[in-house]
């Protein structure tokens, strides 16, 4: 007995196909709200939620496909690093895809700042940017290292209270060897900085607006390394107001500090 | 950034099913060269000179890097990241310990040929499920088809078959195209599943719809309408609606049998979701069906219609939040309500089950510790009112007519927790399961083991060993004539299996030898009750394989098996004379294999066929026959002694897709039984039973056509 049998069968694959098809379409609009997709995708980096991390990586790299220039273009590549750079953070991304999407978001990056050659937020990503790849390549070190060093000393000094470019900075101090002119002491000191340019920013600032939870997390690394446990626990659990999903901070780092 | 100057490539990007994919992003590596697949799946990027690279993504699929060494059309095939952890929705964090599990998507089941896009069909067509006749019934290694569990988003689904027969029913009654997927296990399964004996059908609901979409779609059978709609972005519902009507199909094809009320019905469902950050994730489902049907049966002696009309409601609420991104907890309640009245011959009886579930799951990690803990609980009321047979199968009424009386009402509560830890190549995982049966006054503790072990990079062996418990069906409870005070029915599973891939890589293979002890089965007692003195046994192998070349889909399998058991079911009551000892029961079927193949033939063709062997099921035949006032009462020989030939069936299906701007049409078409082969399963007898003929079956050659509009 038949019965609804295929109609069922087409309910399905309609559902499917519309659902990929509409999806598809409606994230190519040029005219999508950037806005919103930046905000959902500052959420899911915080939640951890790497899937829609991923999402919202494609969707703006859908929405670089339309013809665009200016500003609007040059944040739209800037986002697609960024997603790139937080997606390599996760396990579950393979090695192979992290090596893509890195060299995408350098590429990303250098585009930006062709046109925009002074842009303090491009200057300060393509740093960590490179400074990832070193950590996962080390054999990049001696050409990217001193590009990252440049990069990110070139963004603190165009812009002194810019909190993403001294917490950038702040890291590439603390991940940087002492020999090569790393400093725990400047790392904490930058970091100190870039909360204290966080608090003047406010929290409604418009978009770069990421890294406040960061700055929180990298500074209580940097009071653990220095054997201020307190410390580093009070940075964590101020880590875990901004994003209290946070997996790594509750199960790793704050662990390690009790 | 394209150019018309500039090199070219071209190309389509697909699924592994060799579906289109519109949206994959394509880029030119180390490039801001970019371009998007289009709805067909077709994209032009350029420029993209020889030796460059391409690398296409797609959220849910797996990132891919192509070498341009052609200057031909390219077929990309993009593979799921990882289906498991899209349907594994209870406990993202943690899944369930590898079992025998197969996962099928939706597009599965509907590109399943012969499997009618029906859920319960499409699952039916995997390896350890015995095919005892053209039914959707799901009998899983040597099991009877009510010890197989069907679960919705953890809730029980106690009536899930539409046009209910003793052997499950005729199509399932959740719609696939309201799940996301299913998994099906046929053994060694996680402690998380409570009441079940040999097997369990996971379904897993749709999520929030994340984009409006509208779909009409007629066929010779009825016609249908859903909708999916959004409310900003944490919020949404679904509805659809579905009429069936068959005098079309009839009247196209020959029936399969008579009728004197065509099968007809409706239903319409409808869910509410809607995701939190703060609350979590929470959906509401609801599902109303209506079925009737008056069709001409033929059981021994007996030449008459019976005629069935049935309401079910099914509800489900479930809610889902992480806690602090290592821990999932979930919650789910439910209520399955189901009422039928039937009547065949002398056999009139009302059916009302009520059944209410709930359960709360935890799942996370715990050092290096994988761990899932839960409670659930479940009430089930029946009230079964009429008259019936004597002797069991007796619509006829020569051996009399006795009241049918069950007014049985049970409550299970119980509670599970497994742990699993990587131990270098071995993966142990311990598990123990605590039921209280109401109604019979125990407590059970099921152990649970399961050893994983990798052997290769890519192969594992895994072994399982593991204790189940179910209580009877509410149908032996007859207070008229049955025992009221049955044990929970008992099972013992032991597997031992090889794997090599995923099913979702291009070549993967499984194979399981499995033995099951069962204890506590019900029984005849000989006095027009039951007892619970049956036992039995089942053993056999599964082999299961897929092979994906190009985009040719290619699946096979086989199965054996060998299984006895002192068993009666509710149906057979005063049946047969039973001997001492075990006996085979109705659904062993001891070789069974099958292959399915499906492949595009052209850009938006696709075509599935499918070929099925199964030895022929057992029967009781009659020997002779003693006059009665009444008629001819029949002389069994011995219980099952006999098969049936071997059913073989070819079945054919193909859809053809074409997109208009933001709309898709999708005409489909189906030969059922290609070859036209008379498959029977069961013999009916003349007045005297001297004379026997096979039942003629329920699945001729027939043809199946409508289309489908999705906006």
């Amino acid at each position: 007995m038949r019965i609804t049998a295929l109609i069922v069968a087409a309910l399905v694959t309609g559902a499917m196909t519309a659902s990929e098809d509409m999806s598809g379409a409606r994230q190519q609009k040029p005219d999508a709200d950037l806005a919103t997709l930046v905000s959902a995708l500052e959420a899911s980096a915080l939640a951890g939620r790497i899937e829609d991390v991923k999402r919202a990586r494609v969707d703006l790299l859908r929405m670089s496909a339309a013809p665009a220039s200016g500003p609007r273009a040059s944040l739209v590549r800037y986002s697609i690093a960024y997603a790139g750079w937080r997606m390599v953070f996760a396990p579950s991304v393979p090695d192979a895809e992290q090596v893509l999407v890195l060299e995408d978001a350098a590429m990303q990056l250098n585009e930006v700042l062709k046109t925009q050659p002074n842009d303090v937020e491009a200057l300060s990503l393509l740093a960590a940017v490179q400074g990832v790849r070193i950590a996962k390549s080390p054999e990049l070190g001696m050409t990217l290292g001193p590009e990252s060093d440049q990069l990110i000393e070139r963004a603190m000094r165009l812009a002194p209270s810019n909190p993403r470019a001294l917490a950038i900075g702040g890291q590439s101090a603390l991940n940087t060897p002492p020999e090569y002119g790393g400093s725990v002491s400047r790392a904490e000191g930058l970091f100190r900085a870039a909360l204290r340019a966080f608090e003047k920013q406010g929290a409604q600032a418009v978009w770069p607006n990421w890294g406040r939870f960061d700055a929180h997390v990298w500074l209580g690394q940097t009071l653990a390394q220095k054997g201020d446990k307190a410390g580093a626990r009070a940075e964590y659990e101020k880590a875990l107001v901004i994003a209290p999903e946070s997996a790594w901070v509750k199960f790793t780092l704050l662990p390690a500090v009790r | 950034m394209t150019s018309a100057q500039a090199p070219s490539v071209s190309g389509r990007t697909v699924d592994d099913t060799g579906r289109p994919l519109p949206g994959v992003v394509i880029t030119v590596r180390g490039t801001t060269t970019i371009a998007v697949s289009a709805d067909d799946g077709r994209f032009t990027i350029a420029p993209a000179p020889q030796g460059s690279r391409l690398v296409f993504e797609m959220p849910g699929f797996a990132m891919r890097e192509v070498a341009i060494t052609t200057t031909e059309s390219l077929q990309i095939v993009l593979s799921v990241a990882n289906v498991t952890s899209n349907l594994t929705v209870r406990a993202p964090a943690v899944s369930a310990p590898p079992d025998t599990r197969i996962v099928l998507r939706p597009i599965d089941i509907v590109r399943t040929a012969g499997a009618e896009a029906d859920l319960m069909r499409a699952v039916a067509a995997t390896p350890g499920i015995v095919r005892v006749d053209e039914g959707a019934g799901l009998f899983v290694r040597g099991g009877d088809v009510s010890e197989t569990r069907v679960m919705l988003n953890g809730i029980a689904i106690n009536h899930p078959y539409r046009h209910e027969t003793p052997t499950g029913g005729f199509r399932g009654a959740v719609d696939p195209f309201l799940t996301q997927g299913v998994s099906f296990s046929t053994g060694g399964f996680s402690a998380e599943y409570p009441n079940a004996l040999s097997g369990v059908l996971d379904l897993q609901l749709q999520e929030r719809p994340a984009a409006l979409q509208a779909t009409a779609t007629a066929g010779l059978a009825g016609a249908a309408a859903s909708a999916a709609v959004p409310l900003g972005s944490q919020a949404g519902f679904r509805l659809g609606i579905n009429k069936t009507t068959t005098g079309l199909l009839f009247a196209v094809n020959d029936a399969p049998r008579e009728f004197d009320e065509l099968p007809h019905g409706w239903d319409g469902s409808g869910s509410v979701h809607v995701d939190s950050r703060r609350f979590g994730s929470i959906r509401g489902f609801v599902l109303e069906q209506r079925d009737g049907v008056g069709v001409r049966l033929e059981q021994d002696s007996f030449d008459g219609f019976l005629h069935s009309s049935t309401s079910h409601r099914l509800v489900v609420v479930d809610w889902r939040t992480q806690i602090g991104g290592r821990w999932t907890a979930s919650a789910a309640g439910g209520l399955d309500r189901y009422t039928n009245g039937t009547d065949v011959g002398v056999l009139v009886v009302d059916v009302t089950d009520t059944d209410h579930s709930a359960r709360f799951d935890l799942a996370g990690l715990a050092h290096d510790f994988r761990i899932r803990a839960g409670v659930d609980a479940g009430r089930s009321s029946a009230q079964l009112l009429g008259t019936v047979p004597t002797r069991g199968g007796d619509f006829g009424g020569t051996s009399g007519t006795s009241l049918f009386e069950v007014v049985h009402r049970d409550e299970r509560a119980g509670g599970y927790v497994e742990t699993s830890r990587d131990v270098g190549r071995i993966t142990p995982t311990v598990g123990v399961r605590v039921d209280r049966f109401d109604n019979a006054g125990v407590w059970r503790v099921d152990p649970r083991l399961n050893l994983s072990i990798k052997v290769a990079r890519n192969s594992s062996i895994r072994l399982a060993w593991g204790r189940y418990s179910q209580a009877p069906s509410s149908r032996y409870f007859d207070q008229a004539r049955g025992d009221t005070s049955l044990q929970p029915m008992s099972a013992t599973h032991a597997i031992v299996g090889f794997e090599q891939g995923r099913i979702t890589d291009a070549w993967f293979v499984r194979a399981e030898a499995y033995y099951k002890a069962y204890r506590r089965l019900p029984v005849d007692d000989g006095a027009g009750g039951f007892s619970d003195q049956g036992y039995g046994y089942a053993r056999g192998i599964d082999v299961f394989a897929r092979r994906v070349w190009r985009f040719i889909d290619v699946r096979a399998s086989v199965s054996y098996l060998d299984t006895r058991r002192r068993w009666t079911s509710p149906e057979q009551r005063a049946r047969y004379v039973l001997p001492d000892g075990t006996w085979t029961p109705d659904f062993s079927v001891p070789l069974s294999w099958q292959i399915f193949v499906t492949a595009p033939v052209w850009r938006t063709v696709s075509i599935s066929a499918a070929w099925r062997h199964a030895d022929g099921r057992p029967f009781t035949p009659a020997t002779g026959a003693v006059p009665t006032p009444a008629g001819f009462e029949p002389i069994w020989g011995g219980i099952n002694s006999e098969r049936v030939p071997a059913y073989r069936r070819a079945d054919l299906s193909v859809s053809h897709t074409r997109t208009f701007g933001r709309t898709m049409l999708v005409v489909f078409g189906a030969i059922d039984n290609l070859t036209g082969r008379t498959n029977f399963f069961e013999y009916a007898y003349s007045p005297d039973f001297s004379v026997r003929r096979p039942v003629a079956s329920a699945s001729p050659r027939s043809l199946y056509i409508g289309c489908s509009i999705i906006r």
